[in-house]
């Protein structure tokens, strides 16, 4: 990896991107809306008529793609796996419309040579007609094979919190279709580790796994439907980590506890019994 | 402007860029994937050595025909419009990316009274851009349910040939996604009528149907898996009728009779018991030869 000094501060993707009305209805029916097409609720995420974006949206616009590959930061990028991510809403997504986005690498914090380093890095989604923010998207790597060097940059961390004791507030399990991945793919993604049998044994997996950042959408649909009466514009921010991977045809089991003014969440998955995503705060509005 | 004055019009030209993440989209949106490990159906949906479906140029560039701003001055009762046959002509293979320029054509109307409407025939021609190679005909008749009693023009193609009577040799079900519709639509074709509760029951259905030609396209598919090896270059030629209207959820059983170089199928719901494709061939390359 290229020294912490060096890469600190860096922005290393800048872009404009338009998108239709078309993308954020395929956006919002590979992350899982619509299973139920007579649900009005769910109709106003994948039909273009009153369109409401999905916050996660934020997630694939003007998506840098996977820049640690790019050999000017001479990154072990075979051992980078994605750890944390968050978005925060500022202004409600247009259904439809052309956004800048800015990715900045924030901090590094070394581990050690034999744990690696995190790597910290901002996407900043903005509205091209007027640069107004629309959404921050904090993203959280670790590049395995990249420990030792030092750190660098102050790393935004959040302190790491326990579920409450009690029982869960609502329980929420949402299926996956077999082909999950194949469709998110077609939002901008296009890892072959979510798509090639062959890919994902290189990687260590037993098949190709979904995206966490499609898993995460999927616990978005838990808490539009247990916290936001699915109303979309409620939802300010959502942070989750990814702890284990997911498969795509498995049941997402999302437990929500709502807490004033959050939502502390995790998920699992149903057949294996593993959580996936653990650290999960939402932050929604009172309607 | 009556629907008569249209015929022998071209009523679109224009150029459509198309690219690989179109092609998977289609065949996704086809139910292709669904076992993300079988090899076959990942040369559909994923880029590597990426495989197009014979049904893709159905469903390239200008979907406009049936819309309402599509010709200035012409009001048609659009809610009550049905497509009702399908003629696909494919001289070639389409690439997994490219530039088609399009034309579209109106062929004939055919009258059938004003109290049942008339049936439109349209054509569009798809060429390839950098190349002026001839890419496909695809010929759609729609029956204009409120829109009859204008009189007829024009020179229909001929009349497809019936489902065969003997038992089929081949039957196949498959289910389908209660949300297909709402994925097959991002292929172009928005009307409402496939998403919209209320504009279907507008139109007189109990609720949005499935895209008829995305119907035919999951009955291809079995015809391709059963008879071709999944080998769609060998398609020449489609032609179908749309029986009924078929909904999402539904299961589709296709029913398959193999003759040389021709292939007739039919489908119907299993739910309901109602065919829903009928008079449907596949002619393969070198059909007319032999």
């Amino acid at each position: 990896m290229l020294h912490p000094d060096e890469l600190v501060g860096r922005v290393v993707d800048a872009r404009t991107a338009r998108y239709r009305v078309e993308d954020t209805m395929l956006y919002a029916l590979a992350t899982g809306l619509g299973t139920d097409p007579l649900d009005p609720a769910q109709l106003r995420y994948v039909y273009e008529e009153n369109l409401l974006a999905l916050p996660s949206l934020c997630l694939v616009l003007a998506y840098p793609g996977f820049w640690l590959r790019k050999p000017e930061y001479f990154v072990d990028w075979a051992k980078v796996l994605h750890a944390e991510e968050e978005f925060v809403i500022h202004a409600p997504l247009p259904a439809a419309g052309t956004v800048t986005g800015r990715t900045t690498v924030i901090a590094i914090v070394d581990r050690g040579a034999d744990k690696g380093a995190y790597i910290h890095s901002r996407k900043e989604v903005r509205r091209a007609e007027d640069d107004a923010l629309l959404a921050t998207v904090n993203t959280i790597s670790v590049a395995r094979g990249d420990g030792g060097l030092g750190g660098g940059g102050e790393a935004p961390r959040a302190a790491t919190f326990a579920l409450p004791a009690r029982a869960p507030d609502a329980v929420c399990e949402l299926p996956t279709l077999p082909q999950q991945a194949l469709l998110y793919r077609l939002c901008g993604d296009f890892n072959p580790l979510h798509a090639d049998p062959a890919v994902a044994r290189q990687g260590g997996f037993e098949r190709p796994i979904l995206h966490g950042r499609c898993t995460m959408a999927v616990a978005q649909h838990a808490l539009l439907r247990h916290c936001c009466d699915y109303d979309a514009t409620r939802l300010k921010s959502m942070r989750v980590r990814f702890t284990a991977p997911f498969y795509p045809g498995e049941t997402l089991r999302t437990r929500l506890w709502r807490e004033d003014g959050r939502v502390l969440f995790d998920a699992a998955s149903v057949e294996r019994g593993v959580t996936v995503l653990g650290q999960g705060v939402a932050v929604v509005a009172a309607r | 402007m009556s629907l008569v004055a249209l015929v022998g019009t071209r009523l679109h030209a224009g150029e459509t860029a198309y690219h690989s993440v179109d092609a998977m989209l289609h065949a996704l949106s086809l139910g292709y994937g669904e076992d993300p490990l079988d090899t076959r159906q990942l040369r559909h949906v994923y880029e590597e050595r990426l495989c197009v479906l014979p049904t893709l140029p159905l469903v390239l560039g200008w979907q406009g025909v049936w819309m309402p701003a599509s010709v200035p001055g012409l009001a048609l009762d659009l809610p009550r419009m049905l497509h009702a046959e399908e003629r696909l002509d494919l001289p070639r293979r389409l690439p997994p990316a490219g530039i088609v320029r399009e034309e579209v054509w109106v062929d004939a109307v055919l009258d059938r009274g004003a109290a049942r409407g008339a049936y439109v025939h349209t054509r569009k021609e798809l060429y390839s851009e950098n190349d002026g190679l001839h890419l496909a005909t695809l010929r759609s008749c729609v029956l204009a349910r409120g829109d009859g009693g204008g009189g007829s023009a024009g020179l229909a193609p001929p009349a497809l040939e019936p489902t065969p009577a003997r038992p089929a040799e081949a039957t196949r079900t498959r289910p389908t996604l209660r949300h297909q519709a709402l994925l097959y639509r991002l292929n172009g074709d928005l009307n409402p009528v496939h998403a919209s509760p209320a504009v279907a029951a507008r139109a007189g259905f109990e609720r949005p149907l499935l895209h008829g030609r995305c119907t035919l396209g999951l009955a291809l598919r079995e015809v391709l898996e059963t008879c071709l090896d999944d080998d769609a270059a060998e398609i020449a030629r489609v032609e179908v009728r749309f029986a009924a209207p078929f909904f999402p959820g539904e299961t589709l059983r296709v029913r398959i009779w193999r003759d040389w170089k021709r292939i007739a199928f039919s489908a119907d719901c299993v739910e309901r018991e109602i065919t829903v494709l009928s008079h449907g061939r596949v002619e393969l390359r070198g059909a007319k030869e032999s």
